[in-house]
């Protein structure tokens, strides 16, 4: 008799989702966390009264959450209070100018057309082009398993508008930008997105140049911190009879014979369970943690094939002034080509670059209760990458927080630099080190086409029976929507297999 | 008689076989031909996404059973 029907490793949001579900519908589940907070990259902490997001920073298409949360018999509004984001995002060049995106599609093509009248004619071309693919996709491609070519058949037959979009296989995220916005600067308020999946736009899949038009499909920021994401989770599981541990560590996962049967923890305890769904890193579960001896040479190979995505340092301000910002996320406006440059001169050589760019978060435009009065909170996510040529993240943590400070201070954030309280830094080897992501990948493995769907790592695995995945790892891939999706699809998969 | 009638059909056999395979040799080559011609009037950035991706083609069914 095991212990319980289902252990779930990791309390990630695809972890905490596929929990909560598998224990309202009736089995004794255990959630095993090794840090001390739920949530993984959607969390919160706190430092002297500011409260600072790990990671994530907004929800956008919230469907998969709201499928999650019916699972759950309630609905995901009503468990997490939701603040509409608006304007979608502001864009600094580097002379100090901005432009600002509204949510709104029209009122975004008038901004646009103001600095090309050609391109605002193309941002509803744009617009209407993907907003029939992300309502495509929404039908059910993301809640639906990707485990093999016949479920890819089942995907296909039910959402045949898919094949519509093949074309942008074979281009790339910048091919389909230069295709319809011949204006440097406005090219540059639709390059930056190609990051999210942790490439340059010259190397990522034309379909992915959706990300630019998702979001005016509307942003939100839970009250009180992303951290309200996974706690609503586990709180639903909680009522269900959920059991969570953390400061729980696991270093083995027991397969005998081809089939899981537990999980070791780090002091040796032995936990069993005829299902086990890993919220962890693919190559840490297989390689490490379930170990080579037990796969299939096909799936040895097929995994160590995977690379990791990429990393990037956070830094977190506390302010007594209010930034001078226009929205919840400001961006740097980085052309393509200076994208590329980045990649192959300095992420590929280890050498940071002069010229930083990246991500503004300011969630306490949104939401003023995550400061004292009077006071702000930013999230800064310059670029960066894990390893650097002749030296180490600990030895460039405090350089790089001054420098990154300064450096926005000197045309981005004017008086940044003589506002900040409160001040941290977390580094690739500070994630690796506290969330377990190997090289500090924050969406775990590369999320390119060739890593994607069925060859990605399955959500229900073909190499060891009773395992399931959820989280960046497997199909759909990272951010909190998706991870979310992963859950569902694995609570899907267990009820459908695992009787 | 019935020796040299196999004989026969079994040539011919071949022959046809032989036939249909340097047509299909030809084909592909002319695929294989199409596609570097169509890689080579690619731009540079264009290449580099393709090469991104065909270097990972080989891993592909691999990954299938991952």
């Amino acid at each position: 008799m095991a212990d319980y029907d289902v252990i779930v490793i990791g309390a990630g949001c695809g972890g905490v989702s596929s929990a909560a579900i598998l224990a309202h519908q009736g089995r004794k589940v255990l959630l095993l966390e090794q840090s001390a907070n739920m949530g993984g990259c959607c969390s919160t902490f706190e430092k002297d009264g500011y409260h600072f997001d790990v990671g994530a920073s907004v929800v956008e298409e919230i469907q998969p959450l709201e499928i999650a949360f019916e699972m759950l018999g309630t609905r995901f509004q009503d468990e997490v209070e939701l603040i509409p984001c608006d304007p979608m995002m502001s864009f600094i060049y580097y002379d100090g100018s901005r432009v600002t995106y509204p949510i709104s599609i029209e009122e975004t093509g008038r901004v646009i057309s103001e600095m090309s009248p050609e391109d605002g004619q193309a941002w509803f071309r744009f617009a209407k082009y993907f907003g029939g693919m992300t309502e495509t996709i929404m039908k059910g491609f993301l809640v639906s398993p990707a485990t093999g070519i016949a479920d890819m058949m089942r995907l296909l037959v039910k959402t045949p508008e898919l094949m519509k979009y093949a074309p942008l296989f074979v281009m790339s995220y910048q091919d389909v930008i230069k295709k319809y916005f011949k204006s440097e600067a406005v090219q540059r308020t639709m390059s930056y997105q190609s990051l999210y999946l942790g490439l340059p736009p010259e190397l990522v899949a034309g379909l992915f140049a959706l990300l630019p038009y998702s979001e005016h499909e509307g942003i939100w920021y839970p009250r009180g911190g992303m951290i309200q994401i996974p706690a609503a989770f586990v709180r639903c599981g909680e009522k269900a009879g959920l059991e969570v541990r953390s400061r729980a560590r696991v270093v083995q996962v027991v397969v005998r014979r081809g089939r899981v049967e537990g999980v070791v923890l780090e002091d040796g305890s032995e936990i069993t369970a005829p299902v086990v769904v890993s919220n962890i890193n693919a190559k840490t579960l297989y390689l490490d943690l379930i170990g080579e001896a037990n796969l299939p040479w096909l799936a040895r190979v097929g995994m160590k094939s995977y690379e990791y995505s990429k990393s990037v340092p956070m830094v977190y301000v506390g302010l007594d002034y209010e930034p001078p910002l226009e929205a919840h996320h400001s961006a740097i406006a980085v052309s393509p080509g200076e994208m590329s440059d980045y990649w192959y001169n300095n992420a590929m050589k280890g050498v940071l670059p002069d010229r930083e760019f990246g991500l503004i978060c300011w969630p306490t435009k949104s939401d003023p209760g995550l400061a004292p009065e009077g006071h702000h909170v930013l999230n800064l996510i310059p670029e960066g990458f894990y390893e650097l040529a002749g030296t180490d993240w600990d030895e460039q943590k405090e350089p790089f927080l001054e420098r990154t400070i300064e450096y926005l201070s000197s045309f981005a954030i004017p008086g940044l630099a003589d506002h900040v309280v409160v001040k941290d830094c977390a580094t690739p080897l500070d994630f690796e080190r506290r969330l377990l992501l190997p090289k500090g990948a924050i969406y775990d493995l590369q999320q390119d086409i060739v890593s994607q769907t069925v060859f990605r790592p399955s959500a229900r695995s073909r190499s060891v029976k009773g395992l399931y995945l959820v989280g960046n790892s497997t199909h759909p891939g990272g951010g909190v929507p998706t991870t979310t999706a992963s859950g569902v699809i694995a609570a899907t998969l267990i009820n459908r297999y695992e009787r | 008689m019935k020796k040299e009638e196999e004989a026969d059909g079994g040539g011919r056999r071949c022959c046809g076989e032989g036939h249909r395979c340097c047509r299909m040799s030809v084909l592909v080559l002319l695929l294989v031909a199409g596609a570097v011609a169509w890689y080579m009037m690619q731009d540079d950035s264009r290449k580099r996404y393709l090469k991104h991706l065909a270097k990972q083609v080989p891993y592909l069914p691999a990954r299938y059973y991952a």
